[in-house]
């Protein structure tokens, strides 16, 4: 009792909260709830909430762990924090893998359990900020430079192709605004007024995860007065055999021109710098609207020109970024056609000379083809290079031309194909005839070697004498003539036996004649009964397999 | 067929010759051309390269989360050509001349590749009038874990040539990995149009 008021005492003299009492005492301390994670870019903010205790007496501290790792780390700014929220920048962590957190209350040397976040992979969690801007007037233009969300950081880092940003522009005094979306990250935004403020706004869209920023801050800029060196206008391109031709419209007569171009692709890089635009040697200082330059001069399919007028050392501004399609001057060749004929067909199969990047592409496809004979022609059309001409006659000779209809968007054909003639297969009757001939002369040779064989047998039976069945058959299945039933001559009932000892040798011995009075007993009978011996001798025959006896010729070792 | 039992028909299929498609052509020859152009650049590697060679560890998890032959292969060649092209416009001051200008050719290529694959995404859906209202829309799943493992991958790339400070030789092991990742889904496409073409007999 004594230590329990003494204990309280002192509690109550250092005025210490009921949570270090209850510390002291050894009861747990609340774990924080309701963790989570906010994710803006690379900038982390790890928040929840802790019941009850005030502020000052209780600590937290986070830790976190990737899959990558087996152990949990301090998680640096997130130790003994006071409040219920510490923030944090990304760490040398993957963000494409998933990342865990947990936060505890220390208080002295009592911990709480660890109240953990669910696991999480930051790139799929992570809120995009607004991106950077930077403006730049001109007299009649204004030039955005936009920062990818979070630049320098490693959150988008690998994703800046896949932003886009969507720009709205009003002008300070209105409140009518107009739109620009765009890829790139320097954007020239003209046919604006001089001397006038213009206000702006950009906001980043992930193509990808279809999330959007917020805006910017709203910026504003007033436009130069107007340069007394007036921008080029109305820039348009046309091509020339293997040299385009640039043209533009400038009000002033005695001042030259020079021409810049840039690969398309540097307008969606972050951060590309200006001096990345290449002279146009042929048309670096002259002194018309135009000017020519070959083909060759720029090596990529999609690029932007721009014009600038200068006399001495005053230059116009740039004027407005043109961006050209060489596809819309590139003349597709005509294509290649393989026929392949059958019975009332023809299988067209129709290839774009080029297969490179700049040519045959969202091609339609159109062949025309004729009969020799007649001249008629036919056209189909399709966007597939695969035609199948059907209904056509056999054995006749057709014509196939085809070329290319469409180029991209633009409106634009290939001359035709030269004609490619083939004959189409022989109709079904022909190949009918061919299998019912065969089918006819295999049957007539049939009958005609049967007719033969029978005639030839009627032959044989008339005119030469019929074979002799062998002597054993006929000895069991003919009746002996009736003469022979009745007069038996010994030299008649002699018969000729061969008894083959040993292989190799036959014996040929004589019949013993038998006794007249035997001889007479002799009938069919007694046929029989040597039959009976006979099946016997054959059985012991086969026990001496190096004998043959020839049936029909019993030994007679019986009573008779 | 299981997709797991996919992968090891896939490296068969590497060596069978590309059949000509009808569907989405340019995008077809767009990646066959960046192949033909990263070929350029890693002819005559010196043989000092061969020491640095690194396993870059190609996800080929990713290639079971390609389920659509056309959407999902355009989302994905759409994936390596903007993170290959993000590689490509890495610092390269070191270089000579002539590599700086294939590599130069290479950006070139890769960004029509990337822009034809995004003509292609145009063909199928309505391009966009994307008011500010616009709901948005994230990616199925599969897509996501196929995103997530690339840009891995392509860290993992981009990592090699830092620590190897833009060395020409990295650049050559680099651009040969990189050829070889877009023959690899060139191919697996070609495999998916031949399951499906034949599911549809």
């Amino acid at each position: 009792m004594l230590g329990l008021l003494g204990s309280a005492a002192l509690v109550l003299v250092a005025g210490a909260p009921w949570v270090l009492l209850a510390a002291a005492d050894g009861e747990e301390l609340e774990p924080p709830e309701d963790v989570d994670v906010y994710i803006v870019d690379d900038n982390l903010t790890l928040k929840w909430s802790h019941k009850g205790e005030p502020a000052g007496n209780v600590t937290f501290s986070a830790e976190y762990q990737t899959d990558e790792m087996e152990n949990w780390l301090k998680l640096p700014g997130c130790h003994h924090v006071t409040g219920t929220e510490c923030e944090f920048s990304l760490l040398n962590t993957n963000i494409y893998a998933e990342m865990k957190f947990r936060v505890r209350a220390e208080t002295g040397k009592s911990t709480s359990s660890w109240a953990e976040v669910d696991p999480f992979i930051p790139f799929l969690r992570a809120h995009i900020g607004p991106p950077g801007v930077r403006l730049e007037a001109e007299d009649q233009a204004i030039v955005v430079d936009i920062s990818y969300p979070g630049r320098g950081g490693k959150m988008w880092e690998g994703d800046t192709l896949r932003f886009q940003y969507r720009i709205v522009i009003w002008q300070r005094s209105s409140n009518e605004t107009k739109t620009i979306t765009t890829s790139y990250y320097t954007i020239k935004i003209s046919k604006l007024l001089p001397e006038t403020t213009y206000c702006l706004k950009v906001k980043a869209i992930h193509t990808f995860r279809g999330k959007h920023s917020n805006y910017s801050a709203v910026q504003c800029i007033n436009t130069t007065e107007a340069s007394k060196m007036p921008v080029p206008e109305n820039i348009e391109m046309d091509a020339l055999g293997e040299s385009y031709v640039l043209r533009w419209d400038c009000a002033p007569a005695d001042v030259s021109f020079r021409a810049q171009w840039l690969p398309n692709f540097y307008k969606s890089t972050s951060g590309s710098s200006p001096d990345k635009w290449k002279p146009i040697p042929a048309c670096a200082d002259i002194r018309t609207m135009q000017c020519v330059f070959p083909r060759n001069t720029i090596h990529t399919d999609h690029f932007l020109l721009r014009v600038q007028a200068f006399r001495g050392n005053n230059t116009s501004f740039w004027s407005e970024e043109k961006l050209i399609n060489s596809q819309k001057y590139t003349k597709i060749p005509p294509p290649i056609v393989a026929v392949t004929p059958t019975r009332d067909s023809l299988l067209v199969y129709v290839s774009c000379q080029d297969h490179s990047l700049s040519k045959c592409r969202k091609l339609t496809y159109e062949v025309v083809f004729w009969d020799k004979t007649s001249n008629t022609k036919r056209r189909v059309v399709k966007e597939s290079p695969e035609f199948t001409i059907e209904n056509l006659q056999p054995q006749t000779v057709y014509c196939v031309q085809a070329r290319v209809l469409s180029f991209a968007t633009w409106n634009k054909s290939s001359d035709f194909s030269d004609a490619l003639c083939d004959a189409t297969r022989p109709g079904n009757s022909s190949s009918m005839n061919w299998i019912l001939t065969v089918l006819g002369t295999l049957f007539f040779s049939a009958l005609a070697l049967y007719a033969g064989k029978n005639l030839v047998k009627c032959l044989n039976s008339e005119f030469f004498s019929s074979p002799k069945p062998p002597p054993s058959i006929d000895e069991v299945f003919s009746e002996p003539p009736s003469k022979y039933l009745l007069f038996l001559t010994p030299e008649e009932h002699t018969e000729r036996c061969f008894i083959i000892e040993n292989t190799g040798t036959v014996a040929v011995t004589g019949g013993n004649p038998s006794p007249e009075g035997e001889h007479r007993k002799y009938t069919s009978q007694s046929s029989q009964d040597s039959g009976n011996y006979s099946n016997e001798e054959e059985s012991t025959g086969s026990e001496n397999s190096q004998g043959l006896r020839p049936q029909g010729c019993p030994e007679h070792s019986g009573p008779f | 067929m299981t997709p797991e039992r996919l992968w090891p028909v896939v490296l068969v299929a590497l060596f069978v010759m590309p059949i000509h498609s009808l569907n989405c052509v340019l995008l077809e020859n767009a990646t066959l051309e960046s192949v033909r152009l990263l070929g350029s650049i890693i002819i005559c590697s010196p043989l000092k390269c061969l020491k640095e060679i690194k396993n870059f560890e190609f996800p080929k998890e990713v290639l079971p989360y390609i389920q659509h032959v056309e959407r999902d292969m355009k989302e994905a060649f759409f994936i390596i050509s903007s993170q290959a092209l993000n590689i490509f416009f890495s610092h390269n001051s070191h270089i000579s001349p002539v590599t700086a200008e294939r590599l130069q050719h290479i950006r070139m290529g890769l960004y029509e590749q990337m822009l034809q694959v995004q003509d292609c995404f145009k063909d199928e859906e309505k391009e966009s009038k994307e008011g500010d209202n616009k709901p948005e829309h994230p990616p199925p799943k599969h897509l996501q874990k196929a995103y997530l493992e690339l840009s891995k991958y392509f860290i993992r790339i981009k990592k090699f040539l830092r620590d190897k400070k833009y060395s020409v030789c990295a650049w050559k092991i680099v651009t040969a990995e990189i050829r070889r990742c877009f023959t690899i889904f060139y191919n697996f496409k070609k495999l998916l149009r031949m399951r499906s073409e034949e599911e549809k007999k």
